[in-house]
């Protein structure tokens, strides 16, 4: 039993309990986080109290929430009132905060159950799980790769199955990232479709908070719970009200998905355009209709997505930078510093020009289509050794390589899918990324669904969890 | 470009930087002109606009 919506309903029949789920959970979790470096802190009692009161209310005939008794754990970013939430970092280790983000409490509202806190990059600045102060994520698929990042241990997690979903947060591919890299259905929302409130920022106007879950279907549960407009977040003010898991249908007839080339045929390696192209072929037998469509060049793009991301992490981390540098990993500075330095008037421009660089990017690379099917990571899963060693020119030439089709879609605002069609000659999964127009996210999830209907790509396992 | 700021906005750090600095200053400059009409609010009206769709 491994998935969302499968435990869920197996509760709520009465075929497992809460507690159960939660115990098995928390062993594999601990588990997983000696072998991968999963975990952050897990929150034992606190969980067996919440699926024992799941239980309690299941026995006495009380109406169960979407998630009743599902043990989740999430990045450790995720503020819960009276939790130590570290962020990954050392900077910030010891800090409790005085409230719970939006995020986990309708999660709670919802019945889940929340098992503690996973691994991430520090303060969420790295695309691989890079970690100094704690130790690099590893990939249950192999233990010598990158997991991903910055949601470093929700991919890890979901993957070698210790829960079935997590959230994450996405300001350049941080959701997609691990999904890539792990073999998991991983949903960035548009800006502003999940409230930030209570979730330690690193750039408020390009952060999201996303799902990382083992398919589609698990997936689009979870949004629907965590999902919409919340007071105390003003960016999900335009936030229209969703229905993810309603939209699914198992099928796409009268869709048409666009294999986005230019920009993004541009670096990519033969062997995940191989396995884009036979991916393509899973959208049509689902029955879609396909079309190609031409990316613009992203330089101006990428450019400002670093750009604000820079600046606003630089204004939040400007004291401690100052008072504290030596407790930054080099790596993770040197993608702050910058923003000490660029003028207000490139930052305003870049705001100015959001939301006519969509407009004319969708009608590039959606053109008349529905969506856009594009490469997640241009290459296969580097190892951890590719990301870490070498010259400092080598290993910012990869991690620029590995945030290239995603960090630009943070910076149009876009939802976009990340899902497994793949895997590679050494056994990592490749993805893509179903990128959509603004709200579009249960389209973009039915498509998702109706491509893994006719594959098993997100059904398959790490060698470690097949024991 | 002001180099020498606050600390820790200092001359070591922007050189320790500087050619990445310089490299997304040149992107941005090489856009084309900007709307005299732009506006910071162009990406919330994009999403006002979409929500509408959305909810039909």
């Amino acid at each position: 039993m491994t998935g969302v919506v499968e435990i869920a309903d197996a509760i709520r029949n009465g075929e497992t309990t809460a507690e159960s789920q939660t115990i098995a959970a928390l062993a594999r979790l601990e588990a997983v986080g000696a072998s991968c470096n999963a975990v952050a802190t897990l929150d034992r009692d606190a969980a067996l109290e919440q699926a024992n009161a799941i239980d309690k209310a299941r026995a006495a005939g009380k109406d169960l929430g979407p998630l009743a008794g599902v043990p989740l754990a999430h990045k450790d970013l995720f503020y819960r009132r009276g939790r130590t939430c570290h962020c990954g970092s050392k900077i910030r280790a010891g800090f409790v905060p005085d409230t719970t983000s939006t995020a986990l409490a309708r999660l709670d509202d919802a019945g889940a159950v929340d098992l503690g806190t996973l691994h991430m990059a520090e303060f969420a600045l790295s695309p691989t799980g890079y970690n100094e102060h704690y130790g690099h994520g590893r990939n249950p698929w192999n233990p010598d790769y990158i997991c991903g990042g910055s949601s470093s241990g929700s991919g890890i997690a979901v993957a070698a199955r210790a829960v079935p979903a997590s959230l994450g947060t996405d300001t350049g591919g941080s959701v997609r990232h691990p999904a890539a890299a792990c073999g998991l259905t991983g949903v960035k929302p548009t800006h502003g479709g999940v409230s930030l409130a209570g979730a330690m920022p690193l750039s408020a106007t390009l952060d999201t908070v996303g799902v990382l879950a083992c398919s589609a279907k698990d997936a689009a549960r979870i949004m629907d719970v965590v999902s919409g407009e919340d007071p105390a977040d003003p960016t999900t003010a335009w936030a229209p009200k969703l229905s993810h898991e309603a939209a699914l249908t198992g099928e796409l007839a009268g869709i048409t998905v666009a294999r986005g080339r230019g920009y993004y045929d541009d670096e990519l390696s033969s062997e995940v355009e191989a396995a884009l192209d036979r991916a393509l072929h899973g959208f049509i037998e689902a029955g879609a209709t396909d079309i190609e469509t031409r990316a613009p060049d992203m330089a101006g793009i990428n450019a400002f997505a670093h750009l604000v991301v820079a600046t606003e992490a630089a204004t939040l981390h400007r004291q401690w930078i100052g008072e504290r540098p030596d407790d930054y990993a080099d790596q993770v500075r040197a993608r702050i510093e910058p923003g000490l330095f660029y003028p207000a008037t490139h930052y305003i421009e870049a705001l100015m020009r959001r939301g006519p660089l969509a407009t004319d990017w969708l009608d590039a690379v959606l053109g008349t289509a529905d969506a856009a099917i594009l490469p997640a990571f241009p290459v296969p899963v580097p190892t951890i050794a590719e990301t870490t060693e070498g010259s400092a020119g080598d290993v910012a030439a990869i991690i620029a390589k590995l945030t290239r089709n995603t960090r630009g879609i943070n910076y149009l605002g876009l939802p976009s899918i990340a899902i497994p069609i793949g895997f590679s000659a050494s056994g990592l999964p490749i993805a893509c990324q179903i990128v959509g127009r603004p709200w579009s996210e249960p389209l973009l999830l039915r498509i998702a669904d109706a491509f893994q209907c006719v594959t098993d790509f997100h059904r398959r396992t790490p060698p470690e969890t097949q024991a | 470009m002001t180099d020498i700021r606050t600390p820790p906005a200092s001359k070591a750090v922007f050189q320790r930087h500087e050619a990445l600095i310089i490299a997304t200053e040149r992107a941005v400059d090489g856009l084309r002109s900007l709307s005299p009409d732009a506006t910071p609010q162009s990406f919330p009206a994009l999403k006002a606009a979409w929500q509408r769709e959305a909810g039909e």
